[in-house]
């Protein structure tokens, strides 16, 4: 892609990538999915839990997964291995600092809540480069 | 006071030993809290005492009186008022007479459960609880009482920590955020109270974050939603305090959850309701933060809607709340209604298109997994939402299903 600045570039910066979104909270899922789609990415989801997010996991082959850390008590690490085992990437969102993260999952990006919309942005970006190169 | 009756004598010893023992076997907080009495009782003729924590829990026993004079002090002004004091001064306070000493005085109103009082901090330089030891009588404690009880408290501090951390795990034991958070402070090893307080710390920073999460959105949805500044200041705010009064009563009961009537009553106090107009019933709910924080924006939506268009904007206009356990159905439920009956044209106005509809119509079922349907009956507004009955919901256990 030319580094020439285009409205339609950025707009759909996104276009045709296949995002799962997994958080609790209403409102937070609404405002992520809306960013995403604001960019042309396609959302599967939002799930409010382990077990939504699992089958519509199934379902299609995702270019990444944005995932709330905390899901109504239920940690989402699980989830995200059961992620990377297809090669799927995770973007985490979360309230905890670094240092409670599991290792398995420090090479991931975590993004600090309230999350800043644009590192969302470029945090999908980064995280289907490896998977989106895999589909073509 | 005499000079010997400051020197602890064997039996002291013996005592303070058998203690120790004693509080080491006690499974639970409130038998950490139970031997704690019996011993201070035995060693020290103590009739009551008080736990109060720098977090808000209480605990209260006494041995041989009555439960409703047990309920008085729970009550009492006094016991928090210097519970406060020592945690904040980490020295032990000696009140002979609550009615005439000047800390207590002005805050007796009344109660005269505890007549004498010598309230120990527990936890060192930095106190997380105090404990108060209580007399019916007045009483001028002799200085090795006051040394004894001092040793009592440490030692029933040192349990109560211990089964604060334990007494965590167990309830929590469905939960894997909280043992990953464990786990995760046993890697940084960390042992006793830093371990729980570092968790505690997470959990805070992380509740922290979500609600300023949610604020921002809230801020976002309420801005697409108004026609004017007037009106999104005045909503946002509105939403913000609603909020706020949730987070309020989560952090006065974060164990045992939020009552549900406790929530109800919060939300018409917020908008200065007149007595009469409403009516609210049911049995004893307590609602887990989540659910109480998605039910509190819910009936914010729907006050909010009657004090423009509804039930609250006529003189006739009357809203019952009511709730129910439902335990004989698959998907056992607390069913709470709200029913608004006096409003004459009806609808007047359509509830507000967008973001009050949203919330109520779109949170309880993402959120709750539950249900909600709102109606414009001839009455008025008519909205039903059922809670599913699930641990990540509510705290209280379900009645007894029905014979």
């Amino acid at each position: 892609m030319t580094e020439v600045p285009s409205t339609d570039a950025t707009q759909h910066e996104l276009a045709g990538h296949l995002v799962l979104v997994v958080e609790d909270d209403y409102f937070i899922a609404e405002e992520i999915c809306a960013a995403l789609r604001e960019k042309g990415a396609s959302v599967i989801g939002p799930a409010a839990d382990v077990e939504h997010g699992r089958l519509l996991m199934a379902r299609q082959p995702l270019d990444c997964a944005v995932l709330d850390v905390n899901l109504h008590g239920e940690h989402v690490f699980e989830l995200a291995g059961e992620l990377r085992a297809r090669g799927v990437r995770s973007i985490f969102a979360t309230g905890y600092d670094e240092p409670f993260l599991p290792t398995a999952f420090r090479d991931a990006i975590y993004l600090q809540k309230p999350i800043d919309l644009a590192a969302l942005i470029r945090a999908v970006k980064e995280s289907s480069r490896g998977n989106r190169a895999r589909h073509n | 006071m005499q000079k010997d009756s400051a020197t602890p004598s064997l039996a002291h010893f013996r005592l303070l030993s058998d203690a120790m023992e004693e509080l080491c076997s006690a499974r639970t907080q409130e038998e950490v809290v139970r031997i704690s009495a019996m011993l201070a009782h035995k060693a020290c003729n103590v009739d009551s005492i008080s736990i109060v924590l720098t977090s808000g829990e209480q605990f209260h026993y006494a041995p041989a009186s009555k439960p409703d004079s047990i309920s008085q002090a729970v009550r009492s002004k006094v016991i928090v008022r210097m519970s406060e004091l020592v945690v904040e001064t980490a020295q032990t306070a000696v009140v002979p007479d609550i009615h005439r000493d000047e800390r207590t005085r002005s805050h007796t109103n009344g109660s005269t459960f505890a007549r004498s009082l010598v309230v120990v901090p527990v936890g060192g330089r930095v106190p997380f609880a105090a404990i108060t030891y209580a007399w019916v009588q007045e009483r001028w404690p002799a200085a090795t009482d006051v040394l004894v009880l001092e040793a009592l408290a440490r030692a029933a501090g040192l349990a109560l920590v211990y089964r604060l951390g334990q007494s965590h795990s167990e309830t929590d034991e469905h939960d894997s955020v909280n043992q990953w958070l464990e786990s995760a402070a046993d890697a940084e090893g960390l042992r006793g109270p830093e371990r729980q307080q570092r968790v505690a710390a997470a959990e805070l920073q992380h509740r922290v974050r979500n609600v300023l999460g949610l604020v921002r959105s809230l801020v976002r949805r309420t801005a697409e939603t108004s026609a004017s500044t007037e009106e999104y200041a005045e909503h946002l705010e509105a939403r913000i305090s609603a909020l706020a009064r949730t987070q309020g009563l989560a952090m006065r009961r974060l164990a045992e959850g939020i009552d549900l009537e406790e929530l109800i009553d919060a939300e018409f106090i917020a908008h200065a309701v007149r007595e009469g107009k409403v009516a609210s019933a049911g049995p004893v709910v307590r609602l887990s933060v989540k659910a109480a924080e998605t039910l509190a924006l819910a009936l914010h939506e729907l006050a909010t809607n009657a004090v423009k268009f509804g039930a609250l904007s006529t003189p006739e206009g009357r809203i019952t709340v009511t709730w129910r356990m439902e335990v004989d159905r698959e998907d056992p439920c607390v069913r709470v209604e709200w029913i608004e009956t006096g409003v004459l044209s009806c609808p007047p106005q359509p509830l507000r298109r967008g973001f009050g509809l949203d919330l109520i119509e779109r949170t309880v079922p993402y959120e709750l997994r539950g249900g909600s349907r709102i109606s414009f009956e001839p009455g008025g507004v008519h909205c039903v939402i059922d809670i599913p009955f699930t641990r990540d919901n509510v705290l209280s256990d379900p009645p007894a299903s029905v014979e």
